[in-house]
């Protein structure tokens, strides 16, 4: 049992923030980084448990949130908000016009690693069951047959009596992208109440992004996607506040 | 506690025009107020040797009340007031009304490299009001004077100047639209955010403030001093260039009070806390930065009374906006500015700051894996960013500029100065006399040819009419009006002030308002059923502080029944205050809500010391009443402490209450009482005291009471002597006389007398 780790993050980042002002406001975010662990540090995810044991810097790996590339916008703008905004627009124009909010944030990032697993297999020698990685036959990962994302033939199984050969994380997952949007506005009805309306959608362009690969060497599955993100949604809310 | 009795008092048979005239006759009089007892000590002497008989006394006693009315005009202030604030116009008077409203706008005429454009003239600007063209009335050029260095280093830096004993309450004092009271002025009112800033900046923002008013203010420079605290803005001083009291009053307040409201967050940057579920702060952290932004937005609105350009200087350590939550108050505050014509100028009171990437020692540290994949430093720098955000959307959309990031405060106070420079006062009286309270957008523009850039208020709100009013509304205006330098005077009411000993140190003072039930006709003729009346009042000590005020409002049915008497009829209020010896002032206003009239009554007064009185009877004010009324017959009985009151109320016994006739007018149909305490504080047992009533005719004397002997009092530490008359005024015949009061003390040697003119009618 050990309780020590290693951890390392190196990480740049720019920021171009463009403040409230007539209404707009608006953040793009670049971040290009690069984390390194052995897994044991950064409790990710509960219980993380190593395949072998007695050598841990054979955990050492890119960090399971490692993300190198992620960009990420989001923008606000607000509708008759200062005297260029059209604060001052009266009568059923203002009415209509005024007080809208529109928010919208985009992230796109590159894939988030995965590791190759053989299977659920008892860990030869011992009477642990627990999965094990596969051994890197050397072909290109991703050079992959059409329908799969992966190169199934890239993975074969450890040799007999030893430890499989695959980086833990050592797979590039599916890049991300999503795009929320929602827009909304308070009615003001009286002193006391107000209303507020919202209508939120998440993915509203229904794009389709997977958050992982199948990356069980053994399964059938393996090298399709396990799941997609999830499609629109669109969500309505009136609020009365008092 | 206040409290309300409304009678309907009959005020004889006389008719109303009869009526009006002595209302009007004793609004002449009203200015010669007659103080009781002021004798010069060598009148006194004269008294010295007092036959104990009151028949030889009383001769006595003639000579000297004619030396004694003619110096009581020297005499401007007394403790019992008796008047009336207006004429009122004859019956059958018509009074032609029109509105026009002036509107003043300021503008600043700058160049390219932002410097102030001179030499224009009215023909150069083009004015519109929604639209429509409008014509200059009123045109200047307004040369404020630079801030040059050489003028602020000639100041001196103000002496220390000690702390006040309590923070001062005060409010921004409208402007009557049209007039420029501040013209020549720059306008900054100073706001500090206390909600929002740690001790640490309030420290900052006091002292950034202080250096700025010792070194950078000059005599051009108006500043009001405002707080946000306990949820609630308070206005510490109007616009004043009294650099010692601006200096006082920051000296005054306290560094940490109501320190933050505890913005906390549950994004990555939190503190893990071991906790398993944090708590969420959010709905919280929204109605905290909505009621901050809300106070903006209402220092806006009292600053909007003044139609000059003004400066709100904000500090706080950051405002943050939650997600968009508080964007609809942010609208609804910069709205107001710019409606109010208020640019902010907020300053970031936390200075350049050197963020540690995971926060600093004053908090604890974040946890989970946000610490490791930078979540939690970048939620770091957003939420600080955020925090300045705000303030830099206040301050470009209305106009200012923040101060962020830097260390020299006063220099965000320097900036909003130099904000103004010399500006053009154009005036016009707007071409829609409308008065619905709508916003109106006025655009002025350089005739073509000309290129600068214009600064000026963006439009303004149009008059309402008062049956319009929101409750809100109606509020302020009474509130304006209590304020206002010129009193409105479009209701009449008459009042009187009294005052009774309670105890050594403290005196009930009864006021005693009445209007006369024409005034209420007219609401009648409107048709309406019953109107409100709304009273408010203050009472303000010598240094300007208001020591006591009252604030009510009764209902008043005008049904059929009673619309017949109303013309003759006055409607009665009566409160009472309890108040130390001393000099007050008593501004009183009165308003009928069914025609939104007001009238307001200000008079200053004095409490004697009665306990300092020695060479004469200490004698209460003597009150003249043709009206005795049970107290369950009070028509409108809003007292809460019931019990109280009539305890304290000398002008209540026995479950009967006196009414004081405030006009002094007198049917001689009925009985006429009268009522005064004796006080003779000091004496073992009471003395008996003699009194009597006389009624004089020019110098003659037309009729006199038979002396009242009097042995009993109340058992009290000050030996209560209470006098009481009813005598009949059947054999007097109608016309003006003076009553006068006599009080001697034959064991003491003394004596007192009072006097005042009343009036009998048959």
């Amino acid at each position: 049992m050990t309780s020590n780790g290693n951890f390392k993050r190196e990480a740049g980042q720019v920021q171009l923030r463009r403040r409230l002002h007539n209404g707009f406001t608006a953040t793009l975010q670049y971040t290009l980084s690069k984390s390194i662990d052995d897994s044991a540090v950064t409790g990710q995810g509960g219980s993380v448990i190593a395949q072998n044991w007695l050598d841990l810097s054979a955990e050492r790996a890119l960090s399971n949130f490692d993300q190198r590339r992620l960009a990420t916008v989001q923008m606000q703008y607000t509708t008759g908000m200062g005297i260029g905004g059209g604060a001052l627009v009266n009568g059923w124009k203002g009415a209509l016009f005024k007080q809208w909010t529109f928010v919208s944030s985009i992230t796109a990032g590159s894939g988030l690693p995965l590791t190759p697993i053989y299977g659920a297999a008892i860990v030869p020698g011992t009477g642990v069951a627990q999965s094990i990685r596969p051994r890197y036959t050397g072909a290109s990962l991703y050079a992959a047959p059409s329908g799969l994302f992966l190169n199934p033939a890239a993975y074969a199984p450890p040799p007999v009596g030893q430890w499989g050969n695959a980086g833990r994380n050592s797979i590039t997952g599916p890049s991300q992208f999503s795009l929320n949007a929602s827009m909304g506005r308070t009615f003001q009805v009286n002193d006391r109440f107000s209303l507020d309306l919202r209508v939120d959608a998440t993915n509203a362009l229904n794009h389709v992004t997977f958050a992982s690969w199948n990356t069980t060497a053994t399964s059938g599955l393996f090298g399709l996607p396990v799941s997609p993100n999830a499609m629109r949604s669109v969500q309505t809310t009136l609020r009365l506040r008092f | 506690m206040p409290r309300i009795r409304v009678y309907l008092s009959g005020c004889g048979k006389g008719p109303s025009n009869s009526q009006t005239t002595v209302w009007g006759r004793l609004l002449a009089c009203g200015g010669m107020i007659f103080r009781r007892g002021a004798f010069t000590t060598r009148r006194a002497r004269e008294l010295a040797p007092l036959p104990s008989c009151p028949t030889p006394l009383r001769l006595l006693c003639h000579t000297v009340v004619l030396a004694f009315v003619l110096s009581a005009i020297l005499f401007q202030a007394s403790a019992q007031q008796v008047g009336q604030n207006a004429p009122t116009p004859a019956n059958g008077a018509v009074t032609f009304q029109s509105n026009t409203q002036l509107v003043i706008e300021t503008v600043t005429v700058k160049d390219k490299n932002g410097n102030p454009v001179e030499g224009l003239t009215a023909n150069d600007f083009t004015v519109t009001e929604d639209g429509a063209p409008q014509t200059i009335k009123i045109f200047d050029f307004q040369k404020l004077p630079e801030r040059s260095a050489p003028e602020a280093a000639a100041l001196t830096p103000a002496k220390e100047v000690a702390p006040l004993a309590k923070l001062p309450h005060s409010q921004i004092a409208p402007e009557t639209p049209g007039t420029m009271r501040y013209q020549d002025r720059r306008l900054l009112a100073l706001y500090f955010d206390m909600s929002a800033m740690p001790p640490i900046d309030q420290l900052r923002a006091f002292d950034a403030a202080r250096k700025f008013i010792q070194t950078q203010i000059t005599p051009a420079d108006l500043m009001a001093l405002l707080v946000y605290q306990g949820g609630a803005i308070q206005v510490l001083q109007d616009f004043t260039n009294d650099r010692d009291r601006l200096l006082s009053i920051i000296g005054t307040l306290v560094v940490g009070e109501d320190q933050n409201s505890g913005d906390t967050v549950n994004d990555a940057s939190s503190a893990d806390t071991g906790a398993a579920f944090g708590q969420d702060d959010s709905e919280f952290n929204i109605f905290n930065t909505d009621r901050q932004l809300s106070a903006l937005q209402t220092a806006s609105k009292m600053l909007g009374t003044i139609s000059e350009k003004k400066a709100l200087i904000y500090f706080a350590s950051g405002l943050r906006l939650n997600g968009v939550d508080n964007q609809a108050q942010l609208h609804a505050t910069i709205n107001a500015a710019i409606r109010a014509g208020v640019s902010f100028w907020p300053i970031d009171a936390r200075g350049l700051v050197a963020q540690a990437p995971l926060g600093d020692a004053t908090r604890g540290s974040p946890g989970g894996i946000a610490m490791y994949n930078g979540a939690s430093a970048m939620a770091f720098n957003n939420y600080f960013q955020a925090s300045q955000d705000t303030l830099w959307a206040l301050a470009t959309d209305t106009g200012g500029k923040a101060l962020l990031d830097f260390n020299d405060l006063t220099r965000g106070m320097v900036q909003a100065q130099q904000s103004f420079s010399s500006y053009y006062l154009i005036g016009y009286y707007t071409s829609n006399a409308n008065l619905d309270g709508k916003f109106r957008r006025i655009k002025i523009s350089l005739a073509s040819g000309l290129s600068a850039s214009l600064d000026y208020r963006q439009g303004y709100f149009a008059g309402k009419q008062f049956g319009k009013f929101t409750t809100a509304e109606k509020e302020r205006q009474l509130e304006d009006a209590l304020m206002l330098g010129d009193p409105v005077t479009e209701l009449t009411i008459a009042l009187e002030l009294d005052y009774f000993q309670l105890n050594r140190a403290e005196y009930f003072v009864p006021l005693i308002v009445k209007i006369p039930g024409s005034e209420l006709a007219l609401a009648k003729r409107g048709g309406a059923e019953h109107t409100l009346l709304d009273f408010i009042g203050e009472v303000k000590d010598d240094f300007g502080t208001t020591v006591s005020n009252v604030r009510d409002k009764i209902d008043v049915k005008l049904s059929d029944a009673t619309v017949a008497e109303l013309t003759k009829r006055p409607i009665q209020y009566d409160t009472g205050f309890t108040l130390l010896p001393g000099k007050y002032k008593l501004k009183f206003l009165a308003r009928d809500a069914e025609t939104g009239r007001i009238g307001t009554y200000e008079t200053p007064f004095v409490i004697p010391n009665l306990n300092k009185e020695e060479k004469r009877v200490a004698i209460s004010s003597v009150v003249l009443s043709s009206q005795r009324v049970e107290m369950r017959d009070a028509l409108f009985n809003a007292a809460k402490d019931k019990g109280q009151s009539e305890a304290v109320n000398p002008l209540i016994q026995e479950g009967q209450k006196l009414i004081p006739s405030v006009t002094r007018v007198f049917s001689k149909s009925r009985d006429m009482y009268i009522y005064l305490q004796a006080y003779e504080q000091g004496a073992e047992n009471i003395q008996p005291l003699v009194a009597f009533v006389s009624f004089y005719r020019g110098q003659t004397k037309a009729f006199e009471t038979p002396p009242l002997a009097v042995t009993e009092g109340l058992n009290n530490r000050l030996k209560t002597v209470p006098l009481k008359f009813s005598l009949s005024l059947a054999k007097l015949s109608p016309g003006e006389y003076n009553c006068q009061v006599t009080v001697l003390d034959p064991t003491g040697n003394k004596a007192a007398f009072w006097q005042a003119p009343v009036v009998f009618v048959p």
